[in-house]
């Protein structure tokens, strides 16, 4: 026997989901029992629902349940197991089914697919939030509320400005809180202490360094591994003047045709995390652009137009002096 | 070895001279003279030949900083300037009358030079005139399809002529396709 419990549930959804769970019956592989949080084989998530959801994370959860996301659209969140409201019988059997058969062998019973990216050892499986950059993309909340022991951040969404509250630490330190240490909130209100706030500030650094510290070296959802990169414009000097990998990323993100990840490991030593967290922060400010590969297989499948003036590597190592000679 | 030179230009009294000077060993050699005609109204002092300074690099080797005159009836300077250039910085000066007009004038007289190197803008006297936005000065470069930075600075600090610099040479190493 298996045991099922729901986190974040409206009242009528959770007697639709014990009602179910009990005609079912024979219809699934094991039989499946609604039981109270804790202790349960799987548990389903009213992933609309982010404040119940943010306190299930945030609050000891059994590392071994399965979750199973509940959404009223299809959502983009690392979880393997989804289901779209309102609750269907057909919907429910082949989850339960394919968490039954990962447990006792894959021979029968369908698989869930397998996602692209093989995301399989994605934290959010076994407890973690998505990264935070992820959520920020995904907002559709007014407000999120980024909280740490001593300081507060509220982002508002739909008015591309944040607010903090006991500022301690700037903010990329702010953002280095480790996840668990970090609590997020959806929200429509605002929420204590920002009622009436006068100190908003444009949320592009706010969004940067989210990008840059809070990307868990994953690409955003909505980029696409393959395609094309290229940036608009040149993030502003305060959000990449120190560090040398930024402003080599943003020249090579400002190459006529873009660049993909493959060209900029290929002309850099930068660590794949930090090209991840660089490119999900220029989408999440607003100024990256993509091409996707696949759909344009003429234009973009040659090799980008002809370098007019290749960086001589001669040239290399007199950039790298004239580089060190800055920075002193 | 062949002389390393990065040329700064832009109008009359945008800040080649002190950004020069901000951030060269020496003093800048200067060749400025006493404004005579009706740029006497704006400054005292104007550029007539070129600005100088130098950058000595852990190997021994200099970097010269070469300012051009601002004032375009120098223009037959500036061909000769960039000649074996590395790279160029222009600087707009955001109290003109239009700063946008003046950045394409600078665009066009050293098109081939951007083209076979790279450029920064440089946009000034941000705190006499806010604009034109960023946006519009992007806009202005969109034809060129590289995206070249455009940063507001302040040329009288230091470390705004060093980013300046800095991005120019990732420009160079990273983005001439
Ligand atoms: N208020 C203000 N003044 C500035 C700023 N940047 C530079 N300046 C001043 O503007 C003047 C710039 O003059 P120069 O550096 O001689 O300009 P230039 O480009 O060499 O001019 P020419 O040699 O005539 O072509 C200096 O007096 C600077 O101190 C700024 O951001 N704000
Ligand atoms: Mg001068």
């Amino acid at each position: 026997m298996r045991t099922i419990s729901s986190v974040g549930l409206s009242q009528k959804d959770e007697n639709v989901l014990k009602a179910l769970l009990d005609l079912l019956g024979a219809r699934t592989r094991e039989a499946w029992h609604y039981a109270p949080a804790g202790t349960t084989d799987a548990v389903i998530l009213d992933t609309d629902n982010r404040d119940a959801l943010a306190q299930w994370l945030a609050h000891g959860h059994d590392r071994t349940l399965t979750p199973i996301a509940y959404a009223s659209a299809p959502i983009d969140l690392p979880v393997e197991h989804r289901l779209t409201k309102p609750f269907r019988a057909a919907d429910l059997i082949a989850v339960l089914n394919t968490i039954s058969s990962r447990d006792t062998g894959p021979e029968s019973a369908e698989t869930a697919e397998p996602r692209e990216d093989a995301e399989a050892d994605i934290p959010f499986l076994s407890g973690a939030i998505p990264p935070l950059a992820q959520q920020v993309a995904e907002c559709r909340t007014r407000y999120l509320r980024l909280s740490s022991a001593r300081q507060t951040v509220l982002l508002d969404c739909a008015n591309k400005r944040f607010a903090m509250k006991h500022p301690e630490l700037p903010l990329r330190e702010f953002l280095r809180t480790a996840p668990d240490q970090l609590d997020v909130v959806a929200c429509d209100q605002p929420g204590a202490g920002f009622e009436g706030i006068d100190s908003w500030q444009s949320d592009t650094p706010l969004r940067w360094w989210i990008g840059v510290e809070c990307s868990s070296a994953r690409l955003l959802r909505s980029l696409d591994s393959s395609s094309r990169f290229k940036i608009l414009r040149w993030p502003e000097p305060g959000l990449i003047k120190h560090s040398q990998h930024y402003l080599s990323l943003s020249a090579l993100l400002s190459r006529k045709s873009g660049v993909t990840l493959a060209e900029i490991a290929s002309a850099s030593s930068i660590a794949a995390d930090v090209v991840t967290g660089f490119i999900n922060a220029a989408s999440l400010t607003g100024i990256l652009t993509t091409r996707t590969v696949k759909n344009e297989p003429g234009a973009v499948l040659a090799p980008p137009a002809a370098d007019p003036a290749p960086a001589a590597p001669v040239n290399k190592g007199l950039f790298a002096r004239i580089r060190a000679r800055l920075t002193l | 070895m062949s002389e390393i030179k990065l040329i700064i230009t832009g109008t009359p009294g945008a800040g080649k001279t002190t950004a020069i000077a901000a951030i060269s060993e020496t003093p800048p050699v200067r060749t400025d003279t006493a404004t005579t005609d009706d740029l006497a109204e704006v400054k005292d002092v104007t550029t007539v030949a070129m600005d100088f300074g130098e950058l000595t690099l852990d190997d021994g080797q200099k970097v010269f900083l070469y300012g051009t005159p601002g004032q375009q009836r120098f223009e037959f300077m500036w061909k000769i300037l960039v000649q074996g250039g590395l790279g160029l910085i222009i600087l707009v000066d955001c109290s003109r009358p239009d700063p946008l007009a003046d950045l394409d004038m600078y665009l066009e007289n050293f098109a081939d030079f951007i083209h076979q190197t790279g450029v920064v803008v440089g946009v000034t006297r941000r705190d006499q005139s806010a604009t034109p936005s960023l946006d519009e000065f992007y806009e202005r470069l969109e034809a060129w399809g590289r995206v070249f930075p455009v940063f507001e600075v302040d040329v009288r600090q230091k470390d705004d002529v060093s980013l300046m610099i800095s991005a120019l040479i990732s420009t160079l190493e990273f983005a001439t396709a």
